[in-house]
């Protein structure tokens, strides 16, 4: 019992960089990991957290929780790093900061020996490809761009804001080739002229000729998905060419990233991301979980951090509820649905039950965050909005 | 629009061929591949984030100093890797920037982190109207230090004693060293003002690039595509094919397709390999 979680992440930094951002996002993964170790692990009277009240899972004897790292900085290291946690750490699950990509080489080795694996990766291959023991709490690509079109449907109601056109813009790796597909799709589902639709190099040095191509295209909202560096390069090409258009949309990854507002500062506002949870969420847990984070490392928790150590205290949740550390019993357990009070829930989900046939929780929903003064603030949906949507955004010469 | 992509090319241009230099210099004189000549440019990037971090210089006033640690650096590099290098088998020959260049990147990443850094709050900043072009300040300062490189390390190599020294040692190393010229110091010169190269095209990209380890990776591969296209061994070559470049890349990616547009720049590059194989101007 001593070893009851394993968040898999990029610490052997020599190897890449490629999977999993800097070595910045390692020490918030498992500075959030420490804190969730010792709220399980401890009591806490004063905390809006799960287990705060008990001192180790209660329904498994008070045994402690520990979460131990790995790397994932490739698909093939995170295939490796999987055997090496369950066959030699004796880990009973799988959390973290995954890709798409790295899910999948580690689900390899958690169908071969039965461990299972809660991770966000959004690609909707992750939830067709059969696995017996995955799981995902929040929504896949499919769920985030729907509610996308549907917030665009909900401006058009009720703030007349007029948008019909949309250009697509979107790197050519899997991530962003699932992504433009499924835009494509909802657009033409929900009415919206699709006027541009670019899939650049991920390996860019420039995007100038992909700006200049958006900007000729002219469309009400552009939607972007791409990683941090390129986020950070469009935005600096949009500048220097004059352009910014009614809305700017990202689907999270860079536009989410901690380097996009701390490298943009002001010339971040405007841009809207759908989002797993925001820090101003209205909830004891989100101002607990929040302040505690601020605290140890300096810095505002965001959402990708934090779903990356909540899934592990949901895995760790279903043992409990389970009774046992065997992973057809917790998988079991998170096919019956996974209790966990809500009002301890920083996402404020209605509930944690995780489909047999594809492992998608039932209950995972998204929200729609802007830039704002260089901070994000939730404007959708109105429930857990702490601002006013920002539309149509100023121009560049306008700020 | 037409005269929008022009100048933006042109201006992508100067980066491949302020990468494509250096790399044209190395090779010419003493026939190694300098697969690190992207790292070089960013540990020029790091450099000038330190120093604006440290004292608040803009790129532009941290540019000499920069220049100067580069070209020291690379002395360092030549003489206690490359000259070394030079006397093993030609394939380590080939391969020992190509290891240089992943210890740089992951050397970068343990010293300052893997996040995006960018230089905050430029001398030069904003857009100039010309009618229908919007010419950005910014990359200008990329144009403006690419052409005084450029035009600095022509005047190098063919009006100074140690230009001409590198010339000839490029061109026949004994016959130099017959008539006195000292072949290890004009290596080492070489290679030195290879570093320089790329410290002064690194510390102009922090005025239009964010940057993190691995960015010099990615243009790397162009800088090669952009000596292969000039001529190896041609400085003014490698700057025309990076030119070349850096047009064909925003014409087709602007009018046809941005999918294909480094196809179009490899396509090009194949024609000039297998009708001209030496190159534009290779000798």
């Amino acid at each position: 019992m001593k070893k009851l979680l394993a968040v898999l992440l990029s610490v052997v930094m020599v190897l890449s960089l490629a999977a999993c951002g800097g070595s910045d996002d390692k020490k918030e993964t498992k500075a959030l990991a420490a804190i969730f170790e010792d709220i399980v692990n401890n009591k806490h009277d004063d905390s809006s957290l799960p287990f705060a009240a008990d001192e180790g899972l209660p329904g498994l004897g008070g045994a402690k929780i520990e979460f131990v790292f790995g790397d994932q900085s490739t698909p093939e290291i995170a295939l490796s790093e999987a055997e090496r946690l369950i066959t030699e750490e004796g880990v009973i699950g799988i959390c973290g900061n995954f890709s798409s990509a790295t899910t999948k080489t580690t689900m390899v080795a958690a169908e071969k020996y039965g461990i299972p694996v809660i991770t966000e990766g959004t690609s909707m291959s992750l939830t067709d490809a059969g696995y017996e023991y995955y799981g995902r709490t929040l929504p896949g690509d499919d769920v985030f761009i729907d509610n996308t079109f549907a917030y665009l449907d909900y401006l058009n109601e009720n703030k007349a804001a007029d948008i019909k056109t949309v250009c697509l813009i979107s790197e050519d790796s899997e991530f962003g080739a699932n992504i433009a597909k499924v835009e494509a799709e909802t657009a033409e589902k929900y009415g919206y002229e699709v006027v541009e639709n670019i899939a650049y190099n991920k390996d860019a040095t420039n995007v100038t000729s992909e700006v200049l191509r958006a900007k000729q295209a002219d469309a009400d909202v552009v939607m972007m998905s791409s990683y941090a560096a390129d986020s950070l390069l469009f935005m600096q090409e949009f500048k220097t060419q004059g352009y910014f258009p009614k809305m700017l949309f990202g689907q999270r990854g860079g536009f989410m990233a901690s380097d996009f507002a701390l490298n943009l500062k002001n010339d971040s506002d405007y841009v809207l991301t759908t989002s797993r949870w925001n820090s101003d969420i209205d909830n004891d847990a989100t101002r607990e979980i929040t302040k505690r984070f601020s605290d140890a490392m300096g810095v505002t928790l965001i959402g990708d951090t934090l779903i990356a150590g909540w899934d592990g205290i949901v895995l760790a949740a279903a043992a409990n509820q389970a009774g046992s550390t065997d992973g057809d019993a917790i998988r079991a357990a998170m096919a019956e649905g996974v209790q966990i009070d809500p009002a301890t829930d920083p996402f404020g989900l209605e509930g944690y039950k995780y489909k047999e046939k594809n492992g998608q929780n039932e209950f995972g929903t998204a929200i729609i965050v802007q830039y704002m003064d260089s901070q994000l603030a939730t404007v959708y949906p109105e429930g857990s909005a702490s601002a006013e949507v920002q539309y149509p955004a100023k121009g560049w010469s306008e700020r | 629009m037409f005269l929008q992509v022009l100048y933006e090319g042109l201006t992508m241009g100067t980066i491949y061929a302020l990468l494509a230099m250096g790399i044209a210099l190395v090779w010419g004189v003493m026939n190694i591949l300098s697969f690190s000549q992207g790292e070089f440019m960013m540990v020029a990037m790091y450099i000038t984030f330190f120093i604006n971090l440290a004292t608040g210089w803009d790129p532009l006033a941290a540019m000499p100093i920069v220049i100067v640690t580069m070209f020291l650096f690379g002395i360092l590099i030549y003489r206690t890797i490359i000259a070394r290098a030079l006397k093993g088998p030609v394939l380590s020959q080939r391969l020992v920037t190509f290891a240089l260049g992943m210890v740089l990147t992951n050397g970068m990443i343990l010293l300052a982190g893997g996040q995006t850094k960018s230089v905050p709050d430029k001398l030069i900043s904003g857009t100039i109207s010309l009618g229908s072009v919007a010419i950005s300040k910014e990359k200008m300062v990329l144009v403006v230090t690419s052409i005084v490189v450029t035009g600095l390390l022509f005047w190098f190599m063919n009006r100074t004693k140690m230009g001409k020294a590198i010339r000839a040692t490029s061109q026949d190393k004994e016959a130099a060293g017959l008539v006195g010229i000292n072949t290890q110091t004009a290596y080492m010169i070489a290679f030195g003002i290879s570093a320089a190269i790329a410290g002064a095209g690194g510390c102009a990209m922090t005025y239009s690039y964010y940057f993190m380890p691995n960015i010099g990776t990615n243009f790397m591969i162009f800088g090669f595509i952009a000596v292969c296209l000039g001529g190896f061994g041609s400085i003014g070559g490698a700057f025309i094919g990076g030119m070349i470049m850096g047009i064909i890349d925003l014409f087709t990616g602007t009018y046809l397709s941005v999918s294909y547009k480094y196809m179009a720049v490899s396509v090009i590059f194949l024609l000039i390999v297998t009708f001209k194989p030496k190159g534009l101007f290779g000798r």
